[in-house]
């Protein structure tokens, strides 16, 4: 994918973020909803299509999949909102209507174009019980402390900017994610040197440090995008 | 930027760190931060590529002022307070501990470490001795979940601690070896491992939290404890696929709660920047639109009111209503509307409606000042004057300085004490005529009585007719027999020469003619 193209779905993932945000969802439609993008664009050429208009229906179409419901109207409102802050905001009229309708279209489209596929395991439920088990293992007085799993939980939402959910298995990216937050902060697992299995080999068997490596890469990657948008 | 976290990071990574930080800052680390840096160990990274180490380095420069900041008292707050365990909310797992399998000598350590007063352990009876009881400690019910069998970790449990079940027997006496209890740790003392526990109610923190102690049995060692005794040397993933906990979908909410996360941080910089005025959320953006929409039926509604269409013009109105309630222009509008075509309690009450919303709206005074001095006047006419005067009255409450209120009021007033007097002199009259009033009462009393006679033997005459009809229709029914007998000798004749089918046709017609039969 080229350098241009990267910035577009980037640009585009922070709209949706930002709409999300607005709309009081959670991180698992958001991430359904990024995943569904992705996909959708590595099926499907760019200059095709307009990619805000994707992204609004990959919001709504993730809003029904995981059965948070958010009114089509809201949708078109925030969405319309996020773009155009510095229009008047949008009335019910002729506009509102047709967009309305080029959404609720482009979700049906979406739905066809990825044949219907569109649940996904996300990472965010093995991060959470992984950082459960290490938070026990770990000494209270450093765990309370260490804002471990505020930035393992952070890095991991912002993984979604890049199409990485696609290419890597939930476990692996929820490992990737907190061996990168205990990186960050220099702590390391207790007797990390010398317990027979490494806590990693642990939570996922088929993981290799190669592919922990190649995920934070990735992740390091995708925060340099962002740092090379123009303002 | 927490200096300790920060330091913490600088001893891992040294000096890669340290510069990425000035670059990204420009400015002198302080003094304590480079002490740290002193204190670095030789450390062989398990990553060894060393490009690698080095974009991690620059990452954590740049990040470093989101990756540092302390955490907040409510997320620590909410990590320390002990939550509920709701089974199968998420899945409950065995210790790490079981899984990494580490060497015993440093796990011991790391046990005494973690261990804190208030937590729950529970263990079995070593001894009885005279001072108390000796444990060994299996589990930990509250506090860090740790693999603890083998270790043979031992506490004790003075008598003073111990439950008194009866006044005069001894308390050790309710205890045996190889019983299984559970108690609340008071003690932790690492260098000489002791550690002094409580099977007492009254070592409780919060009854709400945790679970009974004392003597208990093997059902009730906590989830993770029996969890690790079956696994058998499955791995973690597979464990984690079998619990139903697992699969809830409300175990990661669930768990982001008791981790003390707040669900929508980032490191992202646009996203930590973002800030949504109050109103440009979903449900401000809606709001907007529908009074949008609301003024504007409004403003149909008018033009229609100003072409004397009073019907459309009010559908408008209820339009503009039902899409906004708290449109004050439109329940104004209304209001206007239903005075204009003399309704107006109706108009009374819309214009206070829009009144209690907005209650500078000049117009709503206005108009509802006229349409009560309107209101006021019909009344009058009526010769309803007590409602008018209440009417004058709320003129005057909303806008004292009212001459025509006020003068109408005194009007009205005048009327009613006239109205009064007179009907004081009727009531006078009346009185004077009391001897006349009881000759009277006597002749009413005996047409009463007269004509309760009357209905009495009306109500005779009614009976009598009824058992009369009543005889008759006896009379009139004849058995059924007696009919078939009578209907048969005409009918037998017919149905031979007819098929089965139409034979029942005509046996159901004969029961319908004797269902009309009976119902006279």
């Amino acid at each position: 994918m080229s350098n241009s193209e990267t910035r577009v779905h980037f640009r585009v993932i922070m709209f949706m973020f930002e709409a999300g945000s607005r709309l009081h969802l959670q991180s698992i439609p958001l991430a359904t909803a990024s995943t569904i993008y992705h996909k959708f664009f590595r099926l499907n050429q760019l200059q095709d299509y307009d990619p805000f208009l994707i992204g609004a229906a990959c919001l709504s179409l993730a809003c029904k999949t995981e059965e948070e419901s958010v009114r089509l109207r809201d949708i078109v409102n925030v969405c319309y909102r996020t773009l155009h802050k510095n229009k008047t905001q949008l009335e019910i009229g002729d506009t509102y209507w047709s967009l309305r309708e080029s959404v609720a279209r482009c979700e049906l489209y979406l739905l066809r174009a990825l044949e219907f596929k569109v649940q996904f395991d996300h990472p965010h439920k093995y991060l959470c019980h992984y950082l459960k088990s290490m938070s026990q293992w770990m000494e209270p007085n450093l765990w309370e402390d260490l804002p471990i799993a505020r930035t393992a939980w952070s890095l991991l939402r912002d993984s979604y900017h890049t199409g990485l959910c696609l290419d890597h298995s939930p476990e692996h990216i929820a490992v990737s994610v907190l061996y990168f937050a205990l990186l960050c902060h220099g702590t390391e697992m207790p007797f990390h040197k010398h317990t027979r299995k490494k806590w990693w080999q642990v939570f996922s068997e088929d993981i290799t440090l190669v592919i922990i490596q190649t995920i934070i890469s990735k992740i390091i990657t995708s925060y340099d995008v962002e740092n090379e948008l123009p303002r | 930027m927490d200096e300790k976290l920060l330091g913490q990071a600088l001893q891992y990574h040294g000096l890669g760190l340290l510069y990425s930080l000035k670059a990204e800052h420009q400015k002198q680390p302080s003094a304590s931060l480079l002490a740290s840096l002193d204190r670095k160990q030789h450390r062989d990274p398990e990553i060894k590529d060393a490009e690698f180490q080095k974009r991690v380095c620059t990452f954590i420069g740049r990040k470093s002022d989101m990756l540092f900041k302390s955490l907040s008292e409510e997320e620590k707050n909410r990590r320390r307070h002990d939550h509920e365990i709701i089974d199968d909310g998420y899945a409950i797992m065995p210790p790490l501990e079981t899984f990494l399998d580490g060497p015993s000598h440093l796990r011991r350590g790391h046990f005494y470490k973690s261990l804190r007063p208030n937590d729950c352990v529970s263990g079995v009876v070593l001894s009885v001795l005279e001072n108390g009881l000796r444990i060994q400690l299996l589990c930990v019910d509250k506090g860090c979940a740790r693999d603890i069998d083998d270790l043979e970790i031992q506490a004790f449990c003075p008598v003073k601690e111990l439950p008194k079940l009866y006044p005069n027997e001894s308390a050790l006496d309710a205890f045996q070896e190889k019983d299984i209890v559970r108690g609340i740790v008071l003690a932790v003392s690492e260098e000489s491992e002791k550690i002094i526990i409580s099977l007492h109610e009254k070592a409780i923190p919060d009854k709400n939290i945790y679970p009974r102690i004392g003597l208990i049995t093997e059902q009730e060692f906590p989830v993770h404890y029996r969890r690790k005794k079956q696994i058998e040397g499955m791995p973690f993933n597979e464990v984690l696929h079998s619990i139903l906990g697992f699969n809830n979908t409300g175990n990661v909410k669930a768990l982001v709660e008791q981790l003390g996360i707040q669900e929508d941080s980032s490191y992202m910089r646009y996203l930590a920047g973002l800030h949504i005025p109050e109103n440009e959320y979903a449900e401000g953006l809606r709001k907007w639109q529908s009074q949008k929409l609301a003024y504007h039926s409004v403003a149909q509604g008018v033009d229609m009111f100003k072409s004397g269409k009073f019907l459309e013009a009010l559908q408008f109105f209820n339009r503009a209503l039902q899409i906004d309630t708290e449109n004050v222009e439109a329940l104004v509008a209304r209001g206007a509307l239903y005075a204009n075509n003399e309704n107006f309690n109706h108009a009374v009450k819309d214009f206070e409606a829009a009144l209690s919303i907005n209650p500078n709206h000049k117009n709503a005074k206005k108009y509802l000042i006229e349409t009560l001095l309107a209101f006021g006047k019909t009344c009058e006419d009526k010769r309803n004057h007590t409602e008018a005067a209440v009417h004058y009255c709320q003129v005057l409450k909303l806008d004292p300085g009212r001459v025509e209120a006020r003068d109408l009021l005194e009007a009205c007033q005048r009327l009613m004490y006239f109205i009064l007097l007179q009907d004081e002199h009727k009531i006078k009259k009346e009185g004077d005529s009391e001897a006349s009033v009881l000759s009277k009462s006597a002749d009413k009393l005996r047409q009463l009585i007269q004509e309760d006679k009357k209905q009495e033997m009306n109500l005779q005459l009614v009976n009598m007719k009824k058992k009369f009809k009543k005889r008759s229709f006896l009379l009139s029914y004849r058995t059924k027999k007696q009919r078939r007998q009578s209907a048969g000798s005409s009918e037998k004749s017919k149905r031979r020469k007819r098929s089965d089918s139409s034979s029942s046709s005509s046996s159901s017609e004969d029961r319908r003619r004797h269902k009309k039969e009976s119902r006279y």
